[in-house]
Order: C-alpha cells, then structure tokens, then sequence
C-alpha cells in the first residue's frame, strides 16, 4: 500500500518497524500505543475529535478523510472573497471621502 | 511630488515581491532549515508551515536547490513550503501558488510597472459599464471552454453557476477590479503608451497557471473601446464575421487537451464551441486593440524614444536571462513577475550546441526581436538622430550578443542584407522594382550557399534529385507508413531514391489511409506528367528552398499532419486552434510540441487558404504602395516577413504585436481604419 503525501505530512515519515495496513471498518482492530509517537488529534468534516497514539493509527485515520486541522473545511475562497470586497469597498468609500474633501476645500 | 508618488510606487513593488512569499506563523516554533539529505523528511512532515522567503535566506548559497511552483496548493498555503523532493543530489523545492492570488499579485505588478508610464492627456473610456460585462462573459467563456485545463491544474476550480460558489465570484470580483485599475490608469497614459511597445517583450504577462494573459485583457479593453468609439472599417469585419461563421459551424469538439507548453496563455488547449468562440473573439479584439492604442498616439509618438526602447529592453532581456540561468532563485521570481510562457532557461550553454533563448519562449523570436531592436537603433543613429553615446554603444553589443546566441542565423543574415538594402538606398536613388530584384538575388545566393551544407534526415546522400523530393520523403517519414515492417524509413527513402516510384508506396496495404491529403496533393504536384522547360517543378523548388532553410523535416511533419478536408483548407480551424492539428491525422508521430515552423503555414492552419491569400495580397499591397526609404519601418516589415516564413512567430502574442504595429507603421492612419 503506497503512503499518501498527506500521510506523511501529518502523521510523518513511517517508522521502520511499522507495516503500513489499511484495517478499513475491522471492529476486532486494536492500534498499539507507540510511546515514540507524540498524542496528535485530528478531526474529520463534522467536528469529531480523535487522539491517536501511533503512526499506523495516524496513518489510517487521515486515509479515512480526517485531518489534523479543522482549518482544512474553511472555505478559503469565501474568506477571499469576503476580505477583497471589503478592501475594495473600503477603497471605494475613501476614495469618494477623499475627492469630497478635495472639492470642498 | 512626483519622486514621493514614485518612491511610494517602487516601495509597493518590493512588497509586492517580497510579502506574498513571506507571511508564516511566527507562533509555532517551525523555522527554515538548510535543505540537504537529512532535513527533506523535516520539510515533508511540516508543509504549508515555513514560508519560501525564511527558505531562501537559509538557503541563499545553495547550490543543490531549484524552487518550483506548487499550483495546486490551498490559498493558506500560498508563498509556503508544500514539500520537498530529492532527486540524485539535488533537491526540487515546491512552492505553494493558487490562481486567484496569482491573478491578483501579477495584475497588480504589472499595472505598478504600468504606473511608471508618463501621464499624458486624458482620454474618457466610453461605456466602461459595458466593456467590462463584455470582457467578463469573454473570460467566463473561457473558463467554461478550457475547463479540462484548469480542473487538471487548479484546487477547487468550480464553474457551477451558485452563489456559493465561490471560487468563481471571487475570480470575478479580482477580474473586476483588475478591470478598474486598467480604466484608471490608462486613461492618462493611453497616449504614451506605444512608447514602451518594446517592453511586452520582456513581460510576457502571462498569468500563472492559466492560459490566460494580461496583455491580451488589456488589448481586449481597448479593442472593445475601439469598436464602440470609432467608424472602423465594416469590409474587414465582415470577412472576418463570415471566417467566424463558418468556424462555428464546422466545429468538431474533441475531448482531448493540447498540452500549451510555450504557448501558454495564447493558444487554445481545447476544441469545443465556448474556447472557438473566445479566441475568436479575443484575437480579433488584439487587432483592434493595438490599432486603438497607435491611433490614440498619433501626437505622441516618439520613433527615435521607441527606438531606444527596444535596444534597452533587448539588454534588459539578455541580463535577466543571463541572471535567470545562474540563479534558480531568479528564475523562479522572473517567471512569475515577468509573466514568462515558459520557464527562463537554467544554464547559460545553448541546447545541444545550437541555442539560448534565456527568458524567452522560442529562440526564433527573440532573435528576430533583437535583430528589429539592432536596426531601428542603427536606423536613427544613422540618420543622425540618435546620438550614439558610450551607454548605447554598450547596449548595441549586448543586443549583438543576443542576437548571436539565439542563434537565429535567418534573422542575422536578413538583418545583414537588410542594411546592405538600407545603406544602398539612401545613397542611390532607387525604385521598388530594384529592391525586388536585388532581394530575390541575395536571397537566391544564400539558398545556395546553405543548400551544400544540409542533409536529410532520410537519405545520407544529397543530390538535386533527394534534394527536390526531401520535403515528400520527410512528410512520408512521418506518416506511420509501412506498420509492422522492419527499417520503415528505409522502405520510403527506397521507393523515392532508386525506384522512383511513389505509387508503388501508396498501393502498399495500409499506407493510403495514412498519407494526409496535403501531403498527397504535394506528391500529385510533384509527380504530373507536365514539364514546361526550363521551369522547375513547384514542390521540386518548394523542396530545395526547404532544404536550404534548414525546414524540410519540419515542413515534411507538417504535411504529414495536415490532413483538412476542402472546407478546411479553404477556411481553416480558426485562431490559435492546434489541437485539430495536433490530434488529427497521424497524432503521436512526434513527440513533443513540434510546431509547423513557419508563420505561412500557421496562417494556412487558423485561416485556410481563403485567409492566407487575404493576408498576402494586404501585406504585400501596404509594402508596395508604401516604399518609402525614410521609413525604417518599411524595411522592418521586409524583415519579419522573410522571417516569418520559417518562424512561428505569430504563434506568440508578442511578437505578433509587434508585427501588426510595423504594418500599421507602413499605412497613413486616418481615423477610420
């Protein structure tokens, strides 16, 4: 099974002694605690929040969509769009303020 | 005041190159490591934390770095570390960029360097309202028609028509607002603007990971001024109106996606109604752009300050190639503020021996470029008004120099002959007719000289008999003829050389299918039982010219490509469009973009034969009429057309620019076009 960059860039490089398996929905999987591995949370789309304690948990975790940021679901080009309109509006209105006063004078 | 607006505008430039590549989060205590072996898996785990400047200034000095774009990074991760690649010693750092921040930095850059042009009268944009509703819909058709290329490329590239969408509202609202400023700031500086026309050479302006190009919205703007403001002529719009016509009409959409490479940002990647429609549209758009624009600068024009500005942009392009090849530092910040089609060339040795082109995309048409900025210089220095200073002198030879490392040698010899024309006649008092002769001359003497020198790919020996066939057998060469058999190509050149039989190759079980129409009319033409003495055969002599110019093989895969049927052939694909070209008859029998190699037949391409006969009896009828020797213009027009018959050149929006202004150069401008 090929290691996704996603992977690596959460849970990071895999350890040597790890064997890198999907366990999928499997209910009778239990994920060993690696003491090496520092607690990581990591969330999914619906706010959840789960610990994990070692890079194989990690690793399955992220391949079943959840991330270790909540930023991930931010619609960035919402955030976008709302900061340009406001700069632009901004500009806007400063601009009609600065020629009112121009020809007031 | 005006060194106060101008220190505050060349202060807003170096944020505008320093801030986007430098915003990190100084909270977290993640920080810029030099980048060797053991520190890849640091910058693999901790993406989208360290920015690209805390990169740089620990990786200043090394060597084993190359920084490229990562496009298809989150707007968070815009300006940051996305991950890091080691390939044998070295390493490739990718840099995070997304289309909408892109869209606004290089806007915003280009329209600071647009700042700097002297203000000039005030000239009042007409129904701005509307050229902007225009240019939008043009750019959404865009976007609609060329969607495989974006959704390829792009992070949440999203065409639904919803309000919550927005990806695409915030893509509209950065078009609006980029449209405002071009109103703002060229109203004063329309007229001023044709000054710096040599400047678009070393700003491609094309923006990042689009086929799209700032020159082109700009020219689109004033094109749509140019239709609404003046009494343009309706003959040369209706013919165009009717081309369009039947483009549409004839439209075989494919799914398929022509790969830009350096053509991108002025050529279509897809063939379907929407992306015919806007290049259509935009290329006729241009032309009235630049002729809105040259009319516009009637009372300003300077041809002594447009003279000095090619020289300097010339030494400007040189520089900045030559510093692109040293450091991948530049290079990485030349293709992105340039606006480069392609990136600038990392090494300062020329391709396997041959050619440099350093920022630009193609080597032919920066060389034809240096050579137009080395004549209109020497042109006014000659005619005593330029004053050839140390400065300029300087310039003359980095210009000399360029020139000599694109290794352009059609354009170095033109440019030689065209002095020879030049300095002839302003001291013989001369006519057109004599220049005709003395240039069929020259040019008959050239072909000579270089035909002893060239060989075909296809035959090692080269007689006037494998010489006056060589485009057929290099065409043939490159239909896939003879499948399953051993030695194919030995197969054609037997058939053509010893046999002389080119039937015998046709009847061959498979072949006919494979051998395009044109490349079956060049060989009907070739093998007709007329022979009027002393009159070479047309392909025969067509063959040996090839040959000559060193364009058999590029012309032989051209006809093995081009398979139109007759309405095609008589009105063409329509503007920019390759990808009929590309992924019709015999595609896949090249690697690689390999373009026709000559602006005649990319004419013949986009506007069939219909269009290139118009374009050659226009052309040709403005440089009859308008010899003129005190015109450098004249003799520039000369010049591109010579080059253009082995070059692509109009297949880049500079150079074509640059092209319709050397002709509109040669007509008396009135106010109707």
């Amino acid at each position: 099974m090929e290691i996704s960059q996603k992977i690596i860039e959460y849970c990071g490089i895999k350890p040597s002694n790890v064997e890198f398996v999907i366990v999928g929905n499997d209910p009778n999987f239990v994920f060993i605690n690696d003491a090496k591995f520092p607690t990581l949370a990591l969330y999914d789309i619906e706010g959840n929040v789960i610990n994990v304690n070692s890079w194989l948990e990690c690793a399955n975790y992220i391949n079943g969509g959840w991330v270790n940021n909540l930023d991930v679901f931010i619609n960035q080009e919402k955030i976008l769009f709302f900061t340009i309109l406001l700069l632009a509006t901004a500009g806007v209105v400063l601009n009609k303020y600065y020629k009112y006063k121009l020809n007031s004078k | 005041m005006i060194e106060t607006k101008n220190s505050i505008k060349i202060f807003l430039l170096i944020l505008i190159i320093l801030l986007p590549w430098g915003i990190s989060n100084l909270q977290d205590d993640l920080n810029a490591k030099y980048i060797n072996s053991s520190t890849v898996g640091y910058y693999q785990t901790n993406t989208c934390d360290i920015s690209f400047v805390e990169t740089l200034l620990k990786n200043g000095f090394n060597q084993n770095v190359t920084y490229v774009f990562d496009h298809y990074s989150s707007i968070k991760c815009f300006g940051k570390i996305n991950g890091v690649d080691q390939v044998g010693d070295s390493f490739k750092i990718a840099v995070g960029t997304n289309i909408l921040i892109n869209f606004l930095i290089q806007s915003f850059f280009w329209l600071l360097l647009t700042s700097f042009i002297r203000k000039g009268g005030k000239k009042e944009f007409k129904n701005k309202m509307f050229s902007t509703l225009s240019l939008i819909i043009l750019f959404l058709l865009h976007l609609f028609g060329e969607n495989t290329f974006y959704q390829i490329g792009v992070r949440n590239f999203d065409l639904t028509t919803s309000l919550s969408n927005f990806f695409i509202l915030s893509l509209i609202l950065n078009f609006i607002i980029v449209i405002y400023f071009i109103w703002i700031l060229f109203e004063y500086r329309l007229s001023n603007l044709i000054l710096y026309l040599p400047f678009i050479f070393l700003l491609s302006s094309t923006f990042n990971y689009m086929n799209y190009n700032f020159l082109l919205l700009v020219l689109s703007f004033f094109g749509i001024q140019n239709l609404i403001e003046t009494d343009f002529s309706k003959k040369y719009s209706l013919t165009y109106l009717s081309f369009c016509l039947f483009w549409l009409l004839q439209q075989n959409s494919n799914s398929y996606l022509f790969d830009v490479d350096k053509l991108r940002g002025f050529s279509n990647t897809s063939l379907n109604i929407p992306s015919v429609l806007f290049w259509m549209l935009s290329f006729y758009l241009l032309i009235h752009g630049i002729i809105y624009i040259t009319k516009n600068s009637l009372q300003n024009i300077e041809h002594k300050v447009i003279a000095k500005n090619f020289l300097i942009t010339g030494s400007l392009i040189t520089f900045f190639g030559f510093i692109s090849a040293y450091s991948s530092i530049f290079n990485f910040f030349s293709y992105y503020y340039f606006g480069l089609n392609k990136r600038a060339m990392s090494q300062i040795s020329s391709i396997s021996g041959n050619t440099w082109r350093g920022l630009a995309p193609s080597a032919e048409s920066i060389g034809e470029f240096f050579a137009y900025s080395i004549f209109i210089f020497l042109f006014y220095v000659y005619k005593k008004q330029i004053k050839m200073t140390r400065l300029y002198a300087i310039f003359l030879l980095i210009n000399i120099f360029g020139v000599i490392r694109a290794n352009n040698v059609a354009a170095i010899l033109s440019l030689i002959i065209l002095f020879i024309l030049f300095i002839a006649t302003q001291k013989i008092k001369t006519n057109i007719r004599s220049i005709l002769i003395f240039i069929i001359i020259i040019f008959l003497l050239v072909l000579g000289f270089f035909f002893s020198a060239r060989e075909i790919s296809i035959s090692p020996l080269v007689s006037y008999e494998v010489a006056s066939k060589s485009l057929i057998l290099e065409g043939l060469k490159y239909s896939n003829l003879f499948e399953g058999e051993n030695d194919r190509n030995k197969n054609v050149s037997r058939y053509l050389e010893g046999e002389n039989d080119l039937g015998t190759i046709f009847l061959y079980s498979g072949n006919n299918e494979k051998i395009s129409t044109s490349l079956k009319f060049v060989s009907n033409t070739f093998t007709q039982n007329i022979n009027i003495p002393f009159v070479p055969n047309g392909i025969a002599a067509l063959s040996l010219f090839a040959l000559s110019i060193n364009r058999s093989e590029k012309w032989g895969i051209f006809l093995s490509k081009y398979n139109p049927n007759t309405s095609e052939f008589l009105f063409g694909t329509g503007p920019l469009e390759l990808n009929s070209y590309f992924y019709g008859h015999n595609s896949g029998n090249v690697e690689g973009l390999v373009l026709p190699h000559s602006s005649i037949l990319d004419i013949l391409l986009f506007f069939g034969f219909f269009g290139l006969l118009l374009f050659t009896f226009f052309v040709l009828k403005i440089l009859i009429n308008n010899f003129n020797t005190d015109n450098p213009y004249w003799y520039l027009l000369l010049f591109l057309l010579i080059n253009w018959i082995k070059s692509d050149s109009i297949l880049y929006i500079a150079p074509l620019i640059l092209f319709v202004f050397t002709l509109i150069q040669n007509i008396k401008i009135t106010n109707k076009d």
